[in-house]
């Protein structure tokens, strides 16, 4: 292309240059013929032979004039037509005007007679006299002679002119026709060399323009880059946030449920025991007992409390409709929280059965309306709001809080007094809290927080201050229909045991005599054991066990479950009850996860006669 | 010497004339064979009241221009001498826009007084330091500077170049 063009260009340049050349030959031509034309004395020829033979004429009409004796010709009229004829002689012989005429043809010969007949007449004239008739007839006879040699000479003269004019047009004729052809030329020439330029102009153009789309299209693509890039950097920064955030709750919550996990042993001891105590005691002790009892007591629902923060309480999730449990709420609310609160519910028809324990989500909704309610002295409007949500690609799933997925959102939002980006990163934490001394425990959204992130949801605030907070809790879904709760069967200090007996595995001694205390109370036979090799031992002796009370956490490193999973032949239809004080421990190796099997029965240590007398009772009684 | 004796003439007959110029009749009568006679749109005469008449010495009390130059009649560079026509015409207090100049044998021309203007075209009297006779296209010939103007050298100005001239008219 590019090659062709070049080629294309040199051949018209070379074309160019023909044609102007052609051009100015053309013009140089034309005006050296026509210099030469007019240099040639044409007309002028004409009046050269044509005067020569009007004086010729003239003379010999003189003479014969002269004769008459009434004749108005002077003798010196007559000298001077002689003269002017000799003078017609000199200059048709003479200059370059002369050389043309004598070309004439018979030119030359007939102006050497005129010569000699000038000459030979002279002296005739000159002294001719008037009435000396036979003298001029004769000179005038003479002169006759010359008139039909001077007319051929103007018909020459004629003959010269017409064909030189003649040559001329012909010379113009061929002129004319080059000229058409090269104005052609010039015309193809100029229309090519302007559809060039128009080309070039036009593909000039048309690069400039896409130069200019193109920087156009760099440049929104740069700041498109830039702006995502922006994004992307504050949404990083975010990110970090939450994951420091989470990390720390995480550390946080380690060391929180390593202390609630010891110190309940301890409490469950002092609880276990100051039970016992208490029917063995008189009244007048019993005073001193009870106060260890709710002590203990209340040591315990703090420590179930951060257990439940540490994410490591027993829950019991199932299907639940979270519309349900909040309606069932609002009465509740309505009434604790007081007229200046207005509550709001919106929650979405079709909302998901949520993967939760219903109990502890009703627990949550409390905890949170109550600190709205903290935030709004003045009254306000809370909402409680619940939809559901598909997470792909939000903060919490990349931070890694949770993983994408289904899930139910349910939010509760006040306009009240909001927090700051202080109060904000420290609110899940325990024990913090905004409330004066005495006031809170500082326990109600780590409560939430564990309990939500323990169903495998998560939890955001989001708060402006002056304008209110939202609490977001996302619930994953549930594939199961939600079930209707069944009513539970009231817990029963009255359930006693027919003497059966019943094999307690528990490595803490302490923990251990409680168990047999407390089973002993119920009238029920017990095997107290503390290792898992004598349990083996008994089971071989051939022993009746009617029900097994183990420890999640055995000594040698396994789990209750997987000990009794190991030798389930053993211990075949015998219904067992594991109690721990650190539920996170029935997850060990558990493929199902952080949720308890809720088919098992679970004591929450420490337990109340109560709870051990109904646990044991519905499982003699295969309830579960 | 000689050149410094015409010239003296020359002043004493430019005297003569501006005395004459003073007078109605501003110019002389000629005393020798009349050679150039003038009519037409002119304000001096020296005849009748109706033309100008010259002999040669009249003619020849203007001042003289001499041009050297080729014609298409002769050999050779040839030098002229006469007078400016403007000259003459200036000196008649001539008004005509065209000059028709007359030979001995009737021969006629038309000269525009615009070629006269921008040209310094003369009527010779003498070729190469001679009086003309007939036979030599004398004794009068109208003669364009044709060596030095170029442009003239045309058939139209060639045409103009009358010779054997004896009788003027403006127009």
């Amino acid at each position: 292309m590019r090659l062709t063009t070049k080629k294309l260009y040199t051949a018209l340049s070379i074309a160019i240059l023909l044609l102007a050349g052609s051009a100015l030959w053309l013009m140089n031509s034309v005006l050296e013929e026509s210099r030469r034309v007019d240099n040639t004395p044409r007309d002028t020829l004409i009046g050269l032979a044509s005067q020569t033979n009007y004086e010729l004429h003239q003379l010999i009409y003189g003479l014969v004039e002269f004769q008459r004796p009434d004749s108005e010709i002077s003798k010196q009229q007559l000298l001077n037509r002689f003269d002017v004829l000799w003078s017609r002689e000199i200059t048709n012989s003479s200059g370059a005007m002369g050389r043309v005429f004598e070309r004439l043809e018979g030119a030359s010969e007939t102006l050497s007679i005129l010569r000699q007949t000038l000459r030979d007449t002279e002296e005739d004239i000159i002294l001719l006299e008037k009435g000396d008739t036979s003298k001029a007839r004769k000179l005038a006879d003479r002169y006759q002679e010359l008139v039909p040699r001077l007319q051929k000479i103007s018909t020459s003269a004629t003959y010269y002119a017409t064909d030189l004019t003649a040559q001329l047009y012909e010379q113009f004729a061929t002129v004319n026709y080059w000229t058409m052809i090269l104005i052609s030329l010039m015309l193809l020439t100029s229309l090519l060399v302007a559809i060039i330029i128009w080309n070039e102009r036009r593909a000039l153009k048309n690069l400039a323009r896409h130069l200019e789309d193109r920087v156009e299209e760099r440049t929104t693509d740069l700041k498109r880059a830039n702006r995502l890039l922006k994004q992307e950097v504050q949404e990083r920064k975010a990110l970090e946030e939450k994951l420091i955030q989470a990390q720390k709750m995480e550390v946080i919550g380690q060391l929180t449920g390593g202390i609630a996990h010891d110190f309940n042993n301890l409490l469950a001891i002092i609880q276990g025991n100051a039970e016992l105590l208490l029917d063995y005691v008189d009244d007048r002790d019993k005073k001193l007992v009870k106060p260890i009892l709710r002590s203990s007591q209340r040591g315990s629902e703090l420590t179930s409390r951060l257990l439940a923060f540490s994410r490591k309480q027993a829950l019991r999730p199932e299907a639940t409709d979270i519309t349900d449990h909040v309606n069932s709420m609002t009465e509740l609310l309505d009434r604790s929280l007081g007229e200046t609160i207005n509550i709001k519910l919106q929650t979405d028809a079709n909302l998901w059965p949520a993967l939760v324990d219903p109990g502890q989500l009703e627990n949550a909704l409390l905890n949170l309306a109550v600190n709205a309610r903290h935030a709004m002295p003045n009254g306000g409007t809370l909402v409680i709001e619940a939809h559901n949500e598909t997470l792909t690609n939000d903060p919490l799933i990349k931070s890694g809080q949770m993983s994408a997925g289904d899930y139910i959102c349910l939010m509760v939002s006040d306009n009240g007094v909001g927090m700051s980006g202080e109060v904000k990163a420290h609110a899940f934490e325990p024990f913090f809290t905004t409330k004066e001394v005495g006031k809170g425990s500082g326990l109600g959204l780590s409560m939430v927080y564990g309990f939500v992130q323990q169903s495998g949801g998560a939890v955001d605030i989001e708060s402006t201050l002056g304008k209110g907070t939202t609490v977001k809790m996302y619930f994953p879904r549930s594939e199961l229909a939600p079930v209707t709760n069944p009513s539970e069967e009231d817990l029963n200090p009255s359930y006693l045991g027919n003497g059966e007996t019943v094999l307690i595995l528990e490595d803490d001694l302490g923990v251990l005599e409680l168990a047999d205390n407390l089973l002993h109370a119920l009238n029920y036979k017990t095997i107290s054991l503390q290792n898992p090799t004598e349990v083996l031992n008994v089971a071989q002796s051939g022993e009746k066990i009617d029900a097994i009370l183990s420890d999640v956490i055995l000594p040698g490193g396994q789990t209750g479950p997987e000990f009794f999973e190991k030798y389930s032949d053993m211990f075949q239809d015998i219904p067992i009850i594991f109690m721990s004080g650190y539920p996170a421990e029935v997850t060990v190796n558990d493929t199902n996860g952080q949720i308890w099997d809720t088919d098992r029965p679970l004591l929450n240590k420490p337990f109340r006669t109560s709870e051990l007398a109904q646990q044991l009772h519905l499982a003699l009684k295969r309830i579960y | 010497m000689k050149y410094k004796w015409s010239f003296a003439i020359s002043l004493v007959y430019l005297a003569v004339t501006l005395i004459n110029f003073g007078t109605a009749n501003a110019l002389e009568a000629p005393r020798e064979q009349v050679i150039l006679s003038i009519t037409g749109k002119i304000s001096q005469f020296n005849t009748n009241n109706t033309k100008v008449e010259l002999d040669l010495p009249l003619l020849q009390q203007f001042n003289k221009k001499t041009i050297v130059t080729s014609t298409p009649w002769t050999d050779g560079n040839i030098r002229f001498e006469g007078v400016l026509i403007r000259d003459l015409l200036d000196t008649l207090q001539a008004t005509g826009s065209q000059l028709k100049a007359f030979a001995i044998n009737d021969y006629s021309v038309t000269i525009p007084i615009d070629d006269l203007r921008r040209y310094d075209v003369i009527i010779a009297f003498m070729r190469d330091g001679k009086l003309m006779s007939i036979r030599d296209k004398g004794p009068l010939w109208i003669i364009y500077p044709w060596n030095q103007n170029p442009e003239l050298k045309t058939e139209v100005h060639h045409s103009r170049s009358i010779w054997q001239l004896n009788r003027l008219i403006v127009e």
